[in-house]
């Protein structure tokens, strides 16, 4: 082979490696796992937050057309910044949330919505974080959307502008 | 990093000084100049030393605990001056084909400045594997972790360039083989720093780093390959044919032997680097762990192994099949034995894997003996043999270490007694002690395995500046094993502190290896310094 | 005596029983990766969610449930990344061939040399 032909060759490989690595240097790299999304939500059932009666069964889910299953926990953070995103959901845009208390002292829990106000219609307590893990989450605060008990969307993170605007369209 | 530059203009200062002809003297330090330039560029455009912190901060973060060891200061350091000493290699390379005089007595002197960075990274390497075994309290001390692989990757290429240059050195062929190997063990140096200090790797050590500096190293090593590659390809030396030829000649064991050892080095950069790709590409994530690369490395090391005993019995230019056969029985003889006799006496199950790794660092331990003892002057191969003497024993040590090493995991509160397998574990007593950065709590534990009775005392240590808690490991070691002795907070329950005791067989064994690896490098730059 | 005999060989064969849980259990735990903590297995880690996984794995584990059934769960809820043995899949093939490749190059090249050099 001629040195030119090995020389551009040698050029056009070092270009692809290039591109390469520089999508790797401008992808995430935090990991987000969506391996649950287009899937049905897990079956569990879980003691609600308020009344020791009730039971959250995530047979509910099944039944709505559209729901927000929303997970946090009083000692969280960012919970307290994304709390006005869910009271608006609650308020404005009559999105039915299901809350998962994560890890939490229930004191502390119904404190917290006291002080913030509750925009849940039912809240499961996940003291062991339990729930969580089989809906694949693995830090708080998370959010998932779901069609007739299909996830169809998730957040992770406190929700934000962008996060908001994605799930008013997906209600659509 | 300025770490990095004074290296490169320290080797090229002591490169000045020896003798070699004009030409290939200028051409060398020329293309190492440019070395420096770049580097010179891309600490001043990406992390001048001496920016001033804006605002200045009241108070510095501390460092890290576990790196406020001496023995993680000093690892770096040979680490990097392996690293940055390949350069040097690379210069001289360069410099050889640009001016057509890579030949024999290029290989002479490029023998010096190959062997030299390769023995400080093998300390390098070991002195790190040391620092994680010593105080991260996991009882292992190769994690394939990607940094840990970005180290390992120049190692082999090195290793395969001082065979390869041994061949050109002896019977003047190989020429482009050995040019591109001078280039490649450089370029792989400057891919592990790449990797490690762009922050494209999920590890523990990955520092912290903006996107930009990463698009700066990666175009400046990928500008570096390109040229580089492209005088090799210009400038690639004839290839020089010779009439006679068979099978067993030494030459050809050690290029068999290159062939794996560059088929280890791609083990090691595609498990490395596959993931992080494939994930740019399509998003899916998968992870490659120790698993992988046992299973994948072991049966090739096995063959590797049994080239290795032979090759440096074959003479350079005589075939010599006969010699070959005498030997190949008695080496068989003796490592069969000296295999089963472990076998049969310390385990109750057999691994085939386990057998044939017993067996054939038994059998290279055994040829490097009989090579030894078959040296008329030792002096001559004295640095080959405690080099190959050291990669038998290593591998010899890690095939027991890892399959009789023993864990015993368990939460326990003082007074606490437990018996599991072989070992009674008491945990005598607690203390306290209050040091200037951090307090650290004591545990005494003892440890009893049949008659045999042992002390030790780890804690953990909470540091104040940041707040963090770290887990000093006690070792107490022989040269048949060590037991190893960790504390940690309690996950599960909060009265009782969790537990971690290691029974590691040949630990000192491990790192003697590394150190007689070293130390043959070590001893033969030295030889060639005097010559 | 019977009596004595009988207890002793049951804690035996309850410690052995044990001892082999133990390590069935470090292995699996050795194998999963924290993936909140930075290349960690959750073994080595003792970050809230790894200690989470570690209940939920030795929970699992003491319902009978064997290590291939533990792998596939935590797949299913948070995909390949969390299980550092990457298999043999789609995904994962190159991971095996590349260096194999590499191999039978090499040899190829080795193999060419010696006959050309044997004429």
């Amino acid at each position: 082979m001629n040195n030119k032909y090995k020389i551009i060759i040698l050029g056009i490989t070092v270009v692809i490696i290039f591109v390469l690595f520089l999508r790797v240097l401008n992808s995430n790299k935090t990991y987000q796992p969506n391996q649950m999304i287009g899937k049905k939500i897990p079956e569990f059932i879980l003691e609600d937050l308020f009344n020791k009666n009730t039971r959250l069964d995530s047979k509910v889910f099944s039944d709505k057309d559209f729901a927000v299953l929303n997970i946090w926990a009083s000692w969280c953070i960012p919970c307290r910044i994304e709390h006005p995103f869910l009271m608006d959901f609650r308020d404005k845009n009559q999105i039915n949330i299901i809350g998962l208390n994560y890890k939490d002292e229930s004191v502390n829990a119904k404190n917290f919505l006291k002080k913030y106000g509750n925009p849940y219609s039912l809240i499961g307590v996940d003291k062991k974080g339990e729930v969580a893990i089989q809906l694949g989450a693995y830090g708080v605060p998370e959010t998932y959307v779901l069609k007739k008990g299909k996830i169809i969307f998730k957040h992770i993170g406190p929700l934000n502008e962008d996060a908001v605007n994605k799930i008013l369209e997906l209600k659509k | 990093m300025v770490l990095f530059i004074l290296i490169l203009s320290l080797f090229s200062f002591v490169f000045f000084r020896t003798k070699v002809s004009e030409k290939l003297r200028v051409y060398t330090v020329f293309f190492q100049s440019i070395l420096i330039l770049i580097f010179l560029i891309f600490l001043i455009l990406t992390s001048n030393p001496f920016d001033q912190m804006d605002p200045r901060p009241s108070q510095g973060l501390g460092l890290n605990p576990i790196l406020q060891d001496p023995l993680l200061a000093i690892h770096p350091p040979f680490l990097y001056f392996g690293y940055v000493g390949f350069s040097l290699v690379f210069s001289f390379a360069l410099a050889g084909l640009v001016t057509n005089n890579f030949d024999k007595s290029w290989s002479k002197i490029a023998n010096f400045w190959i062997i030299l960075p390769w023995s400080l990274l093998t300390i390098g390497i070991g002195l790190g594997s040391f620092w994680a075994y010593y105080e991260l309290g996991w009882g292992g001390y190769w994690f394939w972790d990607p940094v840990e692989n970005a180290s390992l990757m120049p190692w082999l290429a090195a290793t395969a360039l001082i065979h390869s240059n041994i061949v050109t050195l002896k019977k003047d062929t190989l020429h482009s083989w050995t040019a591109l190997l001078s280039i490649f063990t450089f370029i792989m140096s400057l891919l592990g720093t790449f990797l490690v200090r762009s922050g494209v790797l999920n590890s523990v050590h990955a520092f912290a780093n903006d996107p930009y500096r990463g698009v700066y190293i990666l175009s400046a090593i990928l500008f570096i390959t390109f040229f580089s590659l492209a005088i090799f390809i210009i400038k690639s030396p004839k290839k020089v044919l010779y009439g006679k030829y068979s099978f067993f000649l030494r030459d050809n064991f050690i290029l068999i032997n290159n062939c794996f050892l560059i088929f280890f080095l791609s083990v090691v950069l595609v498990g490395t680097v596959y993931p992080i790709i494939l994930d740019a590409i399509s998003g899916k994530s998968i992870s490659v762990g120790p698993i992988y690369y046992h299973t994948i490395l072991a049966p090739f090391l096995f063959v590797f192994l049994f080239f290795m005993s032979h090759g440096p019995l074959l003479s350079w230019n005589k075939e010599d099949k006969f010699l070959q056969i005498k030997n190949f029985k008695i080496f068989f003889l003796i490592s069969i034995m000296i295999s089963s006799v472990i076998i049969f006496w310390f385990f109750d199950y057999k691994d085939i894997i386990l057998i044939l790794g017993l067996f054939f660092s038994a059998y290279l331990i055994t040829s490097v003996i009989f090579d030894w003892f078959s040296q008329k002057k030792l002096s001559l191969n004295f640095g080959r043999l405690v080099s190959h003497l050291g990669f038998g024993t290593l591998i010899f040590a890690i095939f027991i270490n890892a399959y009789l090493s023993k864990e015993i995991n368990a939460a326990m509160k003082v007074g606490d007694e437990i018996k599991i397998q072989d070992f009674i574990i008491k945990f005598k007593s607690i203390n306290k002690i209050k040091k200037e950065n951090y307090e650290e709590v004591f545990g005494n534990f003892l440890v009893t395995n049949k008659d045999k009775q042992v002390e030790l005392t780890p804690s953990i240590r909470k540091y104040d500046q940041p707040i963090q808690f770290t887990s000093e490991t006690s070792i107490k070691t022989n040269f048949i094993v060590d037991y190893y002795f960790a504390i940690n907070l309690s996950e599960f329950e909060k009265d009782k502190i969790m537990v971690r005791f290691y029974y590691k067989p040949l630990m000192f064994w491990i790192w003697l290896s590394i150190l007689l690896i070293a130390f043959g490098g070590i001893y033969q730059t030295f030889k060639l310094r005097n010559e | 005596m019977k009596k004595f005999i009988f207890i002793v060989i049951f804690l035996i064969l309850s410690s052995n029983v044990f001892s082999a849980n133990e390590e069935l259990k470090n292995k699996i735990y050795k194998n999963i990766r924290c993936i909140v903590c930075q290349g960690q297995s959750i073994y080595e880690s003792n970050s809230d969610f790894a200690i989470d996984l570690k209940k939920l794995i030795s929970k699992k584990l003491d319902n009978g449930e064997n290590e291939k059934q533990i792998y596939e769960f935590l797949i299913s809820r948070y995909g390949d990344w969390i299980v550092f043995n990457p298999g043999l899949n789609f995904n994962s093939l190159a991971l095996w061939l590349l260096p194999l490749i590499v191999f039978m190059i090499g040899g190829f090249l080795i193999f060419r040399l010696n006959n050309k050099k044997r004429k």
